[in-house]
């Protein structure tokens, strides 16, 4: 496909190389257990992808619920400690791991990995001089470089946080000055194959090691952030609270950016195989990029204790808004507007509200 | 972000929902054992209600209890000798420490009660992970 060359092979659900063929995709329509939904993806897009209760397919893979993989996960705990009564919780995690991690599935994280950290890095060097500057550039790139995925085996890999295993959370977080890693719960493992969701997953949580505010941390700002993050606010994007501070108390601009981030990622991979799919399984595959953003618990909504902006803000504006996936759905491009409403109906982006 | 909402936020939902701490003192031979944690968009809750030889665990997601159990009293014991030596040493983190990990540990044993805050990540010496691990494995494992 023109404009993704060799790397688009890259992103191959199997973990091959890139450069071989990629994996055959079923030509017939996908099974019954994902129905096509009625609502109107333009209008109702958030209940087009979050409507369906248990298991989504995409000719990639599936998306089941978080819960779901953690019961699949307390299930295979469970196995091994039937089979090893004696274990102690070290040694069953052992197992645990080899049954959870195993290298294919290992493999294919490491390869959405792989691919998203490429495509987020081919992205800043798209944008323009007068967004980033070559120095600018080189900064962000640099701190995407030293993410290290950190998977299992072995279970030694998580020792500090063993709970992980049966758990669905997959997340950024800055160790100690200059060291980042992203770590994956093992239930995630379990309830994801589909390569839309993990690259989309992996995406935003490499996208918050050069999100504002982790740049704030290491005392940089970037006016091209400044505008985007302007553009999420003006849109309601990112939730003005009465006294909203910037990377302070439950502010979402590090959660939507890391999330606008992702879906400039997936959007490539959605069109790369907006030929190969029939517009069914397109539209699984859309779903299945962001259908675990549904599982949002409510009750931390309810306290407030989410940085994320509500799973509909997410979906709808957030990811619908992006004109490659309004494209993919046959939705109408969004119309900017003159005057004092410009922009209102445009997507964000870097350059958005710069002087011509 | 500032960590401390987090922490007024998980304390709130620990202590307004099923299964939470008990207000005053509790009778000779009963105990309480609380962890919250926030991974992901997913916010976790352990409880252990004990009751002479009567232990109750709970574990929920969000609002769900998602398993009631009793749980054998020795290993509970076990578990809330070892929440009580985490609790001498978590750490607050600093207010404007970024905080994407926030967890609350609480434990009432009879008329004494402590408890504390803390971040998770990067934060290797908390033992929360495994005080994690072992509270899950004991509801479903080890009854
Ligand atoms: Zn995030």
């Amino acid at each position: 496909m023109a404009g993704l060359g060799l790397a688009a092979h890259h992103f191959l659900w199997d973990g091959r190389r890139p450069g071989q063929v990629p994996p055959r995709v079923p030509t017939t329509r996908s099974p019954a257990s994902t129905v096509e939904s009625p609502q109107d993806p333009c209008h109702q897009l958030y209940r087009m992808i979050c409507q369906q209760s248990g298991t989504t397919r995409d000719p990639s893979g599936t998306v089941r619920t978080d819960r779901d993989g953690e019961q699949a996960a307390l299930d295979a705990y469970r196995g091994i400690l039937e089979e090893h009564p004696g274990l102690e919780p070290e040694q069953a995690e052992e197992q645990l791991v080899d049954a959870i991690y195993t290298p294919r599935r290992t493999q294919r994280v490491r390869s959405a990995f792989d691919w998203a950290k490429d495509q987020l890095e081919k992205f800043i060097d798209r944008q323009p001089e007068p967004v980033f500057s070559a120095r600018e550039k080189r900064l962000l790139k640099g701190q995407l470089h030293h993410v290290e995925l950190q998977l299992p085996p072995p279970a030694s890999n998580y020792e500090d946080e063993p709970d992980l295993f049966t758990k669905n959370g997959a997340y950024y977080e800055r160790v100690d000055e200059g060291r980042m890693r992203i770590r994956i719960g093992g239930a995630y493992l379990l309830s994801t194959d589909s390569w839309f969701n993990l690259v989309f997953t992996l995406a935003h949580e490499l996208a918050h090691s050069i999100d504002p505010c982790e740049l704030r941390a290491l005392h940089l700002s970037l006016p091209a952030y400044d505008r985007l993050g302007a553009c999420l606010m003006q849109q309601r994007v990112v939730e003005l609270g009465r006294e909203r501070h910037e990377c302070a108390d439950n502010d979402q601009l590090s959660e939507a950016f890391a999330d606008w981030m992702a879906v400039q990622v997936v959007a490539k991979g959605l069109k790369h195989f907006s030929t190969e799919f029939d517009r069914t399984q397109l539209r699984h595959a859309v779903r299945n990029s962001v259908r675990d953003l549904c599982d949002q618990d409510e009750s931390l909504e309810e306290l407030d204790l989410t940085q994320h902006p509500s799973p509909e803000v997410r979906i709808e504006a957030i990811f619908g808004s992006h004109p490659v996936i309004r494209e993919i759905l046959g939705c109408p491009k969004l119309i900017p507007l003159p005057g004092p409403l410009l922009g209102l109906d445009r997507a964000c982006d870097f350059s958005k509200g710069m002087n011509p | 972000m500032k960590a401390r909402s987090f922490f007024l936020a998980l304390a709130l939902i620990a202590c307004s929902s099923p299964g939470s701490t008990p207000k005053g003192g509790l009778a000779p031979g009963s105990s309480h054992l609380e962890l919250s944690y926030l991974l992901g968009h997913d916010l976790y809750r352990f409880s252990f209600q004990a009751d002479q030889d009567l232990v109750v665990a709970r574990k929920f997601l969000g609002h769900d209890q998602v398993l009631e159990a009793q749980v054998d009293r020795s290993k509970y014991l076990e578990l809330l000798q070892r929440a009580s030596d985490i609790l001498g040493k978590a750490r607050k983190p600093a207010n404007d420490a970024t905080c994407r990990a926030p967890f609350t540990l609480s434990v009432q044993d009879g008329q004494s009660r402590l408890h504390s805050t803390g971040c998770r990540q990067g934060d290797e010496g908390t033992g929360i992970g495994k005080l994690a691990r072992d509270a899950e494995v004991l509801m479903y494992f080890k009854k």
